[in-house]
């Protein structure tokens, strides 16, 4: 008797739930328009495609809401799904997406190497044409290869450079030569902790937001980094100099307190663009948050301080990636490669470069039409001498979220800076 | 309660089991039992299963890893300090959330002018999401613009602006206190009900026999609250245990991972550090260790016993 | 009042005593709770101001109590800078949906457990007790993993049997407690008379615990209506995404625009509240109930 009547509760259950189910389900059908959910569909009328895409600016979603309309009128048989996520949830969202082998079709983060090791991705050949990806910035693509393959293509880059307020500066009687070395850094921070009261000499943004850039700009001003000459050197004397040179920055009170909890977003920019900072690592798009905010400070730029022997200054370059994920039998390719084609065009990457705001351009030919821009300029100056992330390792995107997490700790008063640089190189394989 | 009707002959036999399985519990419960084996249930067995499984740092499966989750979770440097750190959480949010509620539901006992003006603010964090109180917070607890340092300053308390969220000294006394913000007008409810339910008369028979108000309360009024006290605790011992957004929002976790808890470290784990298997040995680990609280708990007030009364 | 002042003494002076003892302590007791009161809604005023304050000015070292100007314009402008509407009415589908579900299914086990001992009653009973041990955030990827399997992802139904399922256990709880506490003579005169156990249910016993089924229906509500972490990953779309996700929307690369964020909060807080107090009269006698048991 138990076991009919199990069956005979479990029908009732079921069409009760069901009946629940289908209250609700009919909702999502009628504001959904009927979009399947699990990858990339095709029949023989249309493909639809899902691109997890990152918000730079609240102007990306119309952007691309402008950009499907457009591609899907030339493009009938094909259905584009953009979804626009903020960089605080977009790493987690795509690896929730790879896990449950629910892949998207297209992605854009900041690394894409532990997807290439898995061997997930589309070849930038199989994303692009030839004659798109000729038009890459060399170094860009460089920095997207995989064990000598391109498995990503660019889409935009950063250089960074420092900034410094002019009339802080010109307060405390200093000018830009007097920044040129840490040792110039350290007497100006000084000088301004004297003479100009309730600024911050440096900023300094050690946060979980972008903590691997604020030490990698420090870290290769001496020599240092992630990875040098094929190998992880993380451990490094050069890393464990920068540093004890910042802690040391750190606990004379010329800069930001807490380092590990202050990043740029609600930080060290914001505070920059109250002309409550001397100085700080910038990066390009900083005179638009800058505009943005209603700033009126006077600001000026220079090269990154440098403590090498020989005295050159590096920046840092950081590229983002789109990048295509493989389906069964690979039936999206054709799909992918028309939109990515599509978003590459002249004009619509001219468009995209103006929703991200204030970046540079992937493409040799956008960054001609650009290159007019005497904001720009400086940046494209210095990218020769670039530094980039190793993202070309499968382990980096570890590296990146302990460093992210960590390396703020290190310049704490008293801290152990070598410990946290193991724990940062334990992630390395 | 079961239909005792004898035997029935053969062709009624099918409609009596209807009837039968009508009258059981079945009917009534397995749509419940439905959707917990479907919703709580089926996950749980996916994390068992993803703890023993060895993921990429990509996501993707690469097959069955034993127990290797497990001995890398418990390698790893930051689980201990997390684990204590709950511990400390969980038994100091909860104990000031039930201490302060006790004296608040006692003032929204008391009749007064203006009482419900107060009931209806103590509904309001209630009513919000955690997210947004938490957000709330962070914002006036922000180290250069937040309105509490302004408040010091101009008090004289401070000489300069203290970074609260800069480490975990200054910051960890603030998650405790937005997490007891957020736990008390529940719990204030729940013994407040508790107290609406003592009769007048034992209050009356008190004031007669002479008793203090002390008196009244420990001998009469507390012993009373128990079983609101029970569920306050219990589901407040829950809610906090697994609470993310509070310290995520404020502190993330950090600086590093020292004000990380078992549940924000599982997080991390999973979609910062790219350890999705050693992040599903902690979802385990952590259902076990809130298992045993309740547990505890429950045998130490002796309260399952009381069911049928 | 101590045993010293007996009935013998109350003369006019002593009862002028008394009252004005009477008058100050509720003049302290007003004084206390508008104390409590406002502790409580400090975070909230500081939202209200900030979410009201032009976007220049919302980055001041240090802070400013109140903005020059109050900018109402930021509750219109921030319906244009994303789609709130379309979030508000998500999130009033989800939670509305999710409580009709945890109704259906808490209220029939919940007066089965209440009324009628059965072999596996403290099993059931110990389950549901289980269930509320887990939170949504602590499942994320298993709960995303289910998702996926059923075709469910990024829909209403989704979001819907998550929440149901993961906060029907309070339900079950407060109603069993309210359906005990109704005197089984009522419901027994009724079935005398030739009722049914679910006639019974729907026309005596369901009526009688009004405030349980309240309780229970607002508490679901405002539970789904705040759920963020399970939102967050399981919606890929506007059309789908609640309120608690589209606010981290505001929170940028290069700036948090807390004017928005508060704004946003506030439209998705104000709702709930008034919900919230409207019913508040049943809330204490729903939890009172639910105690009793």
């Amino acid at each position: 008797m138990a076991k009919i009547s199990l069956r005979r509760g479990a029908a009732l259950a079921l069409s009760g739930l069901l009946a629940a189910g289908t209250l609700a389900g009919c909702a999502a059908e009628s504001t959904d328009g009927g979009a399947t959910d699990t990858g990339s569909s095709s029949s023989a009328e249309s493909t639809t495609i899902r691109v997890v895409a990152a918000q730079y600016t609240d102007d990306m979603q119309p952007y691309y809401d402008d950009l499907v309309a457009r591609f899907e009128a030339d493009n009938p048989t094909i259905n584009v799904e953009v979804e626009v996520v903020s960089w605080n949830d977009i790493d987690q969202k795509i690896k929730t997406m790879v896990q449950t082998n629910d892949l998207p079709d297209i992605g854009n983060l900041n690394y894409f190497s532990s997807f290439a090791a898995d061997g997930l991705l589309y070849t930038a050949d199989e994303l692009l044409p030839a004659a798109t990806l000729d038009d890459m910035v060399e170094t860009f693509i460089e920095n997207s290869k995989y064990e000598g393959t391109a498995y990503a293509v660019p889409d935009l880059a950063s250089a960074r450079l420092f900034f410094y307020n002019k009339d802080i500066f010109d307060a405390a009687g200093l000018t830009k030569d007097d920044i040129v070395t840490w040792d110039g850094v350290r007497a100006a921070a000084e000088k301004i902790k004297a003479t100009v009261p309730d600024v911050t000499p440096l900023a300094l943004p050690l946060g979980p937001e972008e903590a691997q850039a604020e030490f990698l700009i420090w870290a290769a001003s001496n020599n240092g980094g992630y990875y040098n000459n094929g190998a992880w050197d993380i451990t490094s004397d050069a890393n464990v100099e920068t540093l004890e040179y910042l802690q040391g920055l750190v606990a004379d009170g010329l800069t930001n307190p807490s380092p590990a909890t202050f990043n740029r977003t609600d930080g060290a920019f914001a505070l920059f663009a109250q002309g409550q900072v001397g100085m700080l690592n910038g990066a390009i798009f900083l005179p638009s948050v800058l505009e943005e905010q209603g700033s009126t400070i006077n600001y000026d730029i220079a090269p990154f301080p440098t403590n090498r022997a020989d005295g050159t200054s590096i920046t840092l370059g950081v590229q983002d990636y789109f990048f295509g994920f493989k389906n069964e039998g690979e039936t999206n390719k054709a799909a992918v490669q028309a939109f990515m084609s599509f978003l590459f065009e002249a004009d619509n990457y001219a468009g995209f470069l103006e929703a991200a705001g204030g970046f540079l351009p992937a493409t040799k030919s956008a960054g001609e039409a650009m290159s007019s821009d005497e904001a720009l300029a400086p940046y494209i100056a210095v990218l020769p001498n670039a530094v980039f992330y190793p993202g070309a390792e499968a382990s980096w995107p570890a590296v990146q979220g302990e460093t992210q997490q960590t390396i703020g700790l290190a310049v704490a008063k008293g801290a152990d800076i070598m410990s946290v640089l193991e724990g940062i190189a334990s992630k390395a394989e | 309660m079961n239909t005792t009707t004898p035997a029935p002959p053969a062709k009624r036999r099918k409609k009596s089991l209807i009837r039968r399985f009508l009258a059981g519990p079945l009917p009534w419960i397995t749509p419940m039992l439905l959707l917990i084996l479907a919703i709580v249930l089926w996950p749980v067995y996916e994390m068992g299963r993803t703890s023993v499984l060895e993921i990429s740092g990509s996501g993707v499966t690469k097959g069955f890893a034993g127990l290797e989750n497990y001995r890398e979770l418990f390698d790893n440097p930051n689980l201990l300090g997390a684990i204590s750190r709950t511990f400390f959480w969980v038994i100091t949010v909860v104990a000031i959330t039930i201490f302060i509620s006790l004296f608040l539901a006692q003032l929204l006992n008391a009749k007064f002018p203006g009482r419900r003006f107060v009931r209806y603010a103590l509904i309001v964090p209630w009513a919000a999401s955690v997210i947004m109180t938490a957000t709330s917070f962070r914002w006036m607890l922000d180290g250069y613009y937040g309105i509490l340092n302004r408040i010091l300053l101009d008090l004289g308390l401070v000489e300069e602006a203290i970074d609260w969220m800069g480490s975990a000294e200054t910051s960890l006394p603030w998650l405790i206190i937005v997490a007891v913000f957020v736990s008390l007008p529940f719990t204030t409810f729940v013994i407040l009900a508790g107290l609406q339910t003592v009769p007048g008369e034992v209050y009356e028979a008190a004031k007669v026999d002479g008793a203090s108000a002390r008196k009244t309360y420990f001998s009469i009024t507390f012993p009373l609250l128990r079983t609101s006290l029970f569920i306050a605790t219990v589901i407040n011992l829950i809610n906090v245990f697994n609470q993310f957004p509070i310290i995520w929002v404020m502190t993330g976790g950090g600086p590093g991972y020292t004000t990380d808890t078992t549940t924000t470290l599982m997080y991390k784990l999973a979609f910062r550090s790219q350890e999705i298997g050693q992040s599903a040995a902690l979802s385990v680990v952590n259902f076990g260790i809130i298992l045993i609280f309740v547990l505890i708990y429950i045998r130490a007030t002796g309260f399952g016993k009381r069911e049928d009364r | 009042m101590s045993i010293s002042e007996k009935p013998a003494a109350n003369t006019s002076s002593s009862r002028a005593k008394a009252k004005n003892r009477e008058l100050s302590k509720k003049g302290l007791l007003t004084i206390t709770g508008f104390a409590v009161a406002t502790l409580f809604l400090l975070p909230y005023i500081r939202m209200m101001f900030t979410a009201l304050t032009p976007k220049d000015e919302l980055y001041q070292i240090p802070a400013d109590y109140f903005p020059t100007r109050l900018e109402w314009s930021n509750f219109v402008t921030v319906w244009e800078s994303a789609p709130i509407l379309q979030y508000l009415i998500n999130t009033l589908i989800i939670a509305s949906a999710a409580t009709v579900v945890v109704l259906l299914v808490s209220v029939p086990a919940a007066y089965y457990l209440a009324r009628f001992r059965f072999r596996t009653r403290n099993l059931i009973l110990l389950l549901v007790l289980a269930t509320q041990m887990f939170a949504p955030t602590s499942m994320v990827i298993g709960i995303y993993r289910e998702m996926v399997a059923l075709g469910l992802v990024n829909t209403y139904l989704a979001l819907v049997l998550v929440n149901a399922g993961f906060y029907l256990a309070f339900s079950v709880w407060i109603l069993s407690g309210f359906f005990a506490s109704i005197p089984y003579e009522v419901e027994e005169a009724a079935m005398i008379d030739g009722c049914s156990k679910v006639s019974v249910l729907w026309r005596i016993t369901l009526p009688l615990s009004l405030p349980g089924l309240i309780t229970a229906t607002i508490f679901t509500f405002i539970t789904a209506w705040n759920e963020f972490v399970v939102a967050l990953t399981l919606t890929s779309s506007i059309e789908i995404r609640p309120l608690t996700v589209g606010i981290t929307g505001f929170i940028g690369l290069y700036e948090v625009q807390w004017h928005y964020v508060f704004a946003t909060s506030l439209i998705a807080i104000v709702p709930v509240v008034f919900l919230f107090i409207a019913i508040e009269k049943w809330l204490i006698s729903g939890l009172t109930a639910g105690s009793i048991k």
